[in-house]
């Protein structure tokens, strides 16, 4: 079948799964909906069932070929003949004549430009990595496979389900195609709001307003999540405005926690929702469907990974998959993109710029204040009701101020603005918007590397170019990929500081901080290479000699919130007790503990200098490492090897006596020098091997990437491949 | 509302699912009971064994609990296990007290006799310096012998005691 045959097909097969389930759902629940909404909502309520069919499939391993093949049809056939496709008689009140020929010319014209674009070898930064390389591990599996060293692979993944059944027959641009009939449906769902608030003009300028901005465009144009799930939200708000069965109205709230964890705003909305007007039977009945969406991605977490919304919440969640100062670095850094100096810089960034954070709303939206004005508008409940609902749902937006996470926000406020503003500026601005996002208009004002559809890549999408022809001309990330395929065997792990187009390849990429394990890989490498981070000096800490069953080495020091110390992370990288000067032997009655981290603690014990206990969090009082020697022993001392790289970091020592109390010991700590430890480079790699990494992926981009060419034979590495500024190294 | 928060946070406590303590690993390398004083192959001025490495020129008291004095030529001697891809790295001070006097200084390095690199001190301070060390000027597992040689010492008004600069660590790496 030529390549844009299944691609075509694998998209709308998908879409008419999930458009036959939902019209099935629509009929059993005897949903009220005029012919309009019913051809737009059959397609959303049936996401959510199909999303669940796939992920049964997944925990089944039935993800094959012709088991959703025959799935797919079944449920089109029931649906048939069922008879759930017949369209309802009842209409909406037609469109005003004027945006009649505004909103259709305008809608066709960008749709096709997107469904081109999505149908275009997919090369979007997150879609090409994770979202599809993930899903691309599934499929090779035929189902759910624990990814230890991906943390992405812990979100929820309810769109992704919906790609995997596309991505069965056409692959990356499939599963693009799939996003982008989200991003097609969205802009109807408010064009037929606003003819059912009786505010078609409204709705009109609002879906233009919400679909033309570049960024939109873009992302529900590739492999992301966000455009489907800012679709599926503003169902659920349409839903509640139409006063919908609560079973449906629960599917989709719960279903948007199940594409994007922040979504779960659409659960709390509609929570809220119902408890103002007290209708506790019905927020009760809602939660069944809403529970039956969530749950299976928050059991399979637990399970897998020991924290139900893994990769979040890992200080409330204990676990070595992802380490909470992993977290803690990430928030900060979310709050402040590279080049993000100031938030006065956020209107300009986010509406006309878009570089920095990776994307813009169009110039039209910095008239967005002007939506406050509807919440004067008195005579405009509904614009109030959306601004609410805008506020709601832009809370995420303080942890990332990236602009794909005001993505959410934008149907809401787009509609508080079209109602705000006069009605005779609604059709200008939605044409000068049109004009201003045309590709490549924005060539013109934004930012040379801002992210939005730059072009119509026509012969590409029908695949009278090929995507190995165009890739290997214009995207190194891809001839990377293809590196990492052709040099490596089935079954090798490559590890790689930044993330690669991992969906071009079958091979496990484990990229340095998408994981615990990752990072502590990654630590190795560093370790070897810098002083600052090995094992130089010593403190001993020596008191009265007497018999304890235990001893600690507790933190003490709070350093105030904010500074760089309060961001330091203790280490250690050998634990020794001493009596009389003589080491005392680690003894099999040993035990060993650390809080926090105690998945590491046997790293401060094995007598070996690459490796080192760290907290993998930010400092805190209270923080220990201990050793129970399981019987009193005679011990006069606590020797502590660690790295300098923890300035902040101040210790105590506790004893823990006869009746098995913990009591501060009267310690005297003293500092010496330790030899930088010999063959770091070579241990380094030996851990690598321990943990089945094969190969190493160095940008010359990297921080210190030339050691590894340079002292390729300390390492114990062999140069096997070089792409652009990526080069591959053989672990021998 | 109380009885629902406390009953969630003990859920929630519940939850965690910290690991038993663990048994201790085995051991990479042999674990070395009593501290050595064999030599080594780089030396903080404040380590217990840093007096064995001492050939000559470096004074024995230890200050503020991390270097030492140096005079014309310190000398040292370290044991190296391989010769490959090693450098020489010295942590070095000239101080402002000495540099009133001296002005300017040159520090010669010498491994093993040959002539490793000239250090200029323009103006008082410390310095990390490294070097890549030829594997040739190298023996394994036998001493081998560094030099360094400051072109002025310091001469104390007061008594006529000599001092060349501050030593706070010296060795090999890689």
């Amino acid at each position: 079948m030529p390549k844009a045959v299944s691609i075509l097909f694998g998209a709308l097969f998908t879409v008419v799964i999930a458009y036959a389930l939902g019209r099935v759902l629509l009929q059993r629940l005897r949903v009220k909906l005029t012919r309009e909404e019913e051809l737009l909502f059959g397609f959303v309520a049936g996401a959510p069932l199909l999303s669940l069919l796939i992920f049964t499939l997944a925990s089944l391993h039935l993800i094959y070929d012709g088991v959703l093949f025959v799935l797919g049809l079944a449920a089109v056939g029931y649906a048939w003949k069922q008879r759930a496709f017949s369209l309802s008689s009842e209409r909406l009140p037609a469109l005003p004549r004027l945006w009649q020929w505004i909103f259709w010319p305008v809608y066709t014209v960008f749709a096709v430009i997107c469904g081109i674009y999505a149908m275009a070898p997919e090369w979007s930064p997150d879609g090409s990595s994770y979202h599809l390389g993930v899903l691309a591990h599934y499929y090779r599996a035929h189902g759910f496979v624990k990814l230890q060293s991906n943390m992405y692979a812990n979100l929820s993944q309810g769109v992704e389900m919906l790609f995997l059944n596309a991505w069965a027959y056409g692959r990356h641009s499939a599963a693009a195609l799939v996003h982008c009939a989200f991003l097609l449906t969205l802009p109807l769902l408010m064009l037929r709001y606003g003819q059912r608030m009786a505010m078609p003009a409204v709705g009109a300028a609002a879906a233009l307003f919400t679909f033309l901005c570049p960024v939109i465009m873009v992302d529900g144009a590739s492999a992301y999540i966000d455009v489907a799930v800012v679709c599926v939200l503003f169902a659920v708000y349409y839903l509640c405005e139409i006063d919908a069965p609560p079973l449906l109205i629960g599917l989709l709230a719960g279903f948007c926690y199940a594409m994007k964890y922040t979504a779960f705003l659409a659960v709390v909305y509609v929570v809220l929702r119902f408890a103002w007007r007290r209708r506790w039977k019905d927020l009760a009945v809602l939660a069944v469907p809403a529970a039956i969406m969530i749950l299976p991605w928050v059991a399979r977490n637990w399970i897998w990974f020991g924290n139900p919304v893994s990769p979040l919440f890992n200080a409330w969640f204990p676990n070595p998959w992802v380490h909470v100062s992993f977290e803690q670095d990430y928030q900060r850094y979310m709050r402040f993109y590279n080049g993000l100096t100031s938030y006065w810089q956020l209107p300009m960034e986010l509406t006309v710029r878009g570089q920095i954070l990776g994307g813009f709303l169009g110039p039209l939206f910095l008239l967005t204040p002007l939506a406050l004005l509807a919440l004067l508008g008195l005579r405009k409940p509904a614009a109030r009701r959306a601004l609410a609902a805008a506020a709601l749902f832009a809370l995420p937006y303080a942890a990332n101020v990236g602009t794909r996470f005001l993505i959410p926000v934008v149907p809401f406020a787009a509609f508080a603005l079209a109602a705000a503003l006069p009605g005779i500026t609604l059709p200008v601005l939605a044409l000068a918007h049109a004009a201003l996002s045309f590709p490549d208009m924005p060539a013109r004002y934004a930012d040379t590397y801002a992210w939005r559809i730059g072009n119509i890549p026509l012969r590409q999408a029908l695949r009278l170019q090929s995507e190995e022809s165009w890739f290997r001309y214009k995207w190194p990330q891809y001839r990377v990929a293809r590196m990492v395929e052709e040099k490596t065997k089935p079954g090798d792990v490559v590890f790689s500081f930044p993330s690669i187009a991992e969906s071009y390849t079958t091979r496990e990429i484990r990229v340095s901080f998408q994981s615990g394990p990752n990072a502590v890989l990654r630590d190795y490498l560093l370790i070897a290479q810098l002083s600052d981070l090995q094992p130089i000096e010593r403190t001993t800490f020596r008191f009265p000699r007497q018999s304890l069953s235990g001893v600690r080495a507790v933190q003490t020091n709070k350093p105030a919130a904010g500074t760089e110390d309060s961001h330091d992370i203790w280490s250690i990288s050998e634990f020794r007790v001493q009596d009389e000067g003589r080491e005392l032997r680690r003894a099999g009655g040993w035990r060993l503990n650390a809080r926090p981290n105690p998945w590491g603690v046997q790293k401060a014990f094995d007598n070996w200098p690459i490796t080192r206990w760290r907290g993998w969090q930010w400092i805190e009082p209270g923080m220990y490492v201990e050793v129970d020697f399981g019987q009193p022993t005679m011990t006069d001392a606590v020797v502590l090897e660690a790295s300098t790289d923890q300035y902040a970091v101040r210790l105590k020592i506790q004893g823990r006596d006869a009746a098995g109390v913990w009591k501060d010991l009267p310690a005297k700590a003293q500092k010496t020098g330790l030899a930088p430890p010999l063959g770091l480079r070579g241990a380094a790699m030996e851990e690598f091997r321990r943990a089945g990494v094969t190969h190493l992926l160095v940008r010359e981009d990297d921080y210190l990437w030339e050691d590894y060419g340079r002292n390729a034979w300390l390492w114990g590495i062999r140069e096997i491949g070089v792409s652009d500024i990526s080069h591959l190294y053989k672990l021998e | 509302m109380r009885p629902v928060l406390l009953i969630a946070t003990l859920a929630l406590a519940g939850c965690v699912k910290y690991p038993e303590p663990y048994r201790p690993p085995i051991q990479r390398r042999p674990m070395e009971i009593t501290e050595t004083n064999k030599l080594g192959h780089f030396i903080y001025m404040n380590a217990p064994n840093a007096t064995h490495h001492f050939v000559a020129d470096v004074l024995v008291d230890l200050n503020d609990g991390n270097w030492r004095w140096t005079l014309k030529s310190p000398t040292l001697q370290f044991v190296l296990p391989s010769t490959q891809a090693m450098r020489l790295r010295a942590d070095l001070t000239v101080a402002e007290l000495t540099f009133e006097q001296t002005g300017p200084v040159k520090i010669t390095v010498h491994v093993g006799g040959h002539l490793l690199d000239t250090i200029e001190f323009a103006k008082p301070g410390q310095r990390v310096w490294e070097k890549a060390v030829p594997a040739e000027w190298l023996t394994a597992g036998g001493p081998v012998l560094v030099r360094l040689e400051i072109d002025k010492l310091w001469t104390a008004p007061a008594d006529g005691v000599k001092r060349g600069f501050i030593l706070t660590s010296i060795g090999f790496v890689q």
